[in-house]
């Protein structure tokens, strides 16, 4: 029971990191049918950035966060008004080819401007170890618990309850609709790439809090990725469960089967899943009228 | 009559430059000769890539300070395959296409595997530094060689050290290795260990390149019970294993691969509490072994550069040094196949005491393969061989 209960606690942990990432995914996608590639990157540039604020400023946590939040949405704003604006009216795919391009770029520059070495985030989260019961987590493990918790309610509040949310999903309804009935599209695109990048970015930080801030951060965007296909692209929330769900399987596949199956049991489930349900747990089935 | 003399000179002058220039090497002119390398400056392995790559541009611009090889001057290109193997075949194309005339840096242990057909095809002379890979020499490529210890032979010495010297009660062994072909080396090694000592084994633990999260590893790993672990992490992987295991506080003998030395690792290592063994072929920086090689450093580095470097510019400028100093050998006329007969012939090689004087034979194309054991203590940045060099 103790190591079912901490293999549950462990896939949770990094389950919350890809599930806030795929949230990111899906906020773009969902606003603007645009699947984010660079979205690991982005997420990347703003822990890069965090890390350098609590170094140079020696920021405590507390402050970190806000200011990062800031930070992020500044990141996000200009890499929608640099890269992707521009493509504005132009296909789908050209726009999700840029996000490519964009994400090689992100990682080169992210290596100009702070070299390739790791280092250790500094702007530790007190606490050490936390038992609860037989379970063993480190502080840091327990805010990205506690973050994904949290993004989670915000980011279902905000699409819920307030003007601008309902904005964008009147505008991820119907764009044509929606600029008719007086909604700033271009504002909405911005606002999702914002969005995204603080949504991601936390993510980052707390991947880095707990591991390192390194050059190979973004691959946590790919491993991310899965995770939005399973709860459903266009399903903000359903991307962050799908993330949980993909970590506890990969947890406890390698815990008590091993032999590999931790990278292919998640995959394992998503075919599964997505043979019955083709847009994923908690998307919606689109509908066209003939 | 006469111009019918003069367009015969012409045409002979011509001919005779035509045949001047297609009698000389690839990466050969009058005053260059163009040394390669093909390494990850970019991707989680940039920290290693990085070094190797400056410790060849040390042992160039040592050479070019003397007077260069015979009156050219050495020129170093190195092109990034980002720790993908498919690049590090199109680097090395790259470089062949501009003219190369040997390739020190080749890549992670998969990217040179996948470029040994054409150092073998093109002749061209290489000495594999970077990652030790058992089939870049066995079976013997002719103008392949290598420097170094293997995966299997820096890991083998570790954990005999551990099995004679600091064993457990009722020992345990496990290995938690990459799904590549680093990892298999790693798990050879293990294996190789463990059926010598008739060991009690773990089930081996293989996770995905790129992967940071070891929970679940760790987990099995306590529940497995093991106590003597071949932490077999690239770079960053090291301390989020020893990380997962402080968790639980197991109760460890860490085995590691040589990355596990340098500064960047150690450091993240450094809060977990754990010492662990690691195993080098070379004598570490800051000791009098290297001496020579951190004053060339100096002259030769701007300090920005200097801070790239780590024990992989070390091997970077052996390596490097050994090829410069075959091509010497070769006088004025300088071709692949002397710089290879001049590497295999039994002449040592001397590394300013960085190692023993290196050679080769014509049956050997390895070198500086004796290892020894060092104990890493993070916290305190120390480094401490338990062992002499020694050949496993």
């Amino acid at each position: 029971m103790d190591l079912f209960l901490n293999l549950v606690a462990s896939g949770l942990v990094i389950g919350s990191i890809y599930g806030i990432i795929a949230i990111a995914f899906a906020i773009i996608f969902k606003t603007t049918g645009v699947l984010n590639f660079a979205q690991g990157e982005v997420m990347m540039l703003v822990a890069y950035t965090s890390w350098s604020l609590a170094t140079s400023l020696a920021l405590p946590f507390w402050l970190l966060v806000p200011v990062t939040i800031l930070a992020a949405a500044l990141i996000g704003v200009v890499i929608e008004f640099v890269f992707i604006r521009p493509m504005s009216g132009q296909p789908v795919f050209s726009i999700v080819m840029v996000t490519i391009g964009l994400a090689i770029t992100l990682r080169s520059l992210i290596i100009m401007i702070w070299g390739p070495d790791a280092a250790p985030f500094d702007a530790s989260v007190e606490g050490g170890l936390i038992e609860i019961g037989p379970v063993v987590l480190f502080s840091e493990q327990l805010f990205a618990l506690l973050l994904f918790c949290a993004v989670s309610a915000a980011v279902y509040l905000f699409f819920r309850f307030t003007r601008i949310g309902i904005a964008m999903r009147a505008t991820a309804m119907d764009e044509t609709s929606a600029l008719l009935m007086g909604v700033d599209v271009r504002r909405i695109s911005s606002l999702a790439w914002a969005i995204a990048a603080v949504v991601s970015g936390l993510a980052g930080v707390a991947f880095a809090v707990m591991f390192a801030r390194a050059p190979d951060m973004w691959f946590q965007g790919l491993q991310s990725f899965p995770a939005a296909i399973l709860g459903g692209l266009d399903s903000p929330l359903g991307s962050g469960a799908g993330g949980l769900i993909i970590g506890v399987i990969a947890a406890l596949s390698e815990g008590y089967i091993g032999h590999g199956l931790k990278e292919i049991s998640g995959f394992i489930v998503i075919i599964i899943v997505l043979m019955i349900r083709p847009y994923g747990l908690f998307g919606e089935k689109e509908l066209e009228r003939v | 009559m006469r111009r019918l003399k003069t367009g015969a000179l012409g045409l002979a002058a011509l001919l005779a430059t035509a045949t001047f220039v297609t009698a000389q090497e690839e990466g050969v002119t009058d005053d260059e000769i163009v040394i390669g390398n093909v390494l990850p400056m970019t991707s989680s392995a940039a920290l290693v890539g990085r070094a190797a790559h400056f410790g060849s541009v040390i042992a160039a611009r040592e050479a070019n300070a003397n007077g260069g090889v015979n009156g050219r001057q050495v020129t170093i290109r190195t092109e990034d395959d980002g720790y993908v193997p498919a690049r590090t075949v199109q680097g090395l194309r790259k470089l062949m296409d501009e003219g190369l005339f040997g390739l020190i840096g080749t890549g992670a242990g998969a990217g040179t595997a996948a470029i040994l057909p054409i150092l073998e095809e093109e002749g061209i002379p290489a000495i594999v530094s970077f990652s030790p890979l058992q089939a870049a020499v066995d079976p013997i490529k002719p103008s392949v060689f290598m420097l170094g210890a293997s995966y299997q032979d820096l890991l083998y010495a570790q954990l005999k050290y551990i099995h004679d010297n600091d064993s457990p009660e009722s020992p345990k062994y496990g290995v938690i290795r990459q799904d590549d072909d680093f990892g298999n080396q790693v798990e050879e090694a293990f294996h190789r260990a463990v059926d010598e000592f008739g060991a009690d084994t773990a089930e081996p633990i293989r996770y995905k390149r790129g992967q940071k999260d070891f929970g679940a590893e760790i987990l099995r790993t306590r529940s497995d019970g093991v106590n003597v672990l071949v932490a077999g992490g690239v770079t960053t992987e090291i301390p989020a294993m020893l990380k997962e295991a402080s968790k639980f506080k197991l109760d460890l003998r860490i085995a590691t691969v040589p990355t596990s030395t340098l500064p960047p690792i150690m450091q993240l290592s450094a809060p977990f509490g754990y010492d662990y063994y690691s195993g080098d072929y070379i004598s570490p920086r800051g000791s009098e072994g290297s001496q020579h090689f951190e004053d060339m450093a100096k002259a030769h580095l701007n300090e920005e550069e200097q801070g790239a470097l780590n024990r992989y510019a070390i091997t970077g400028y052996i390596a490097t040094s050994i090829m410069i100093e075959a091509i010497r050998r070769c006088g004025d006329e300088p071709t692949r196949a002397c710089a290879v007969e001049q590497m295999e012939s039994g002449e040592a090689f001397d590394t300013h005491g960085i190692t023993l004087p290196l050679d080769f034979a014509p049956d050997r194309h390895i070198s500086a393969t004796a290892v020894r054991v060092l104990q890493v203590d993070p916290e305190a940045g120390s480094l401490t061989p338990v062992t002499e060099f020694t050949e496993y």
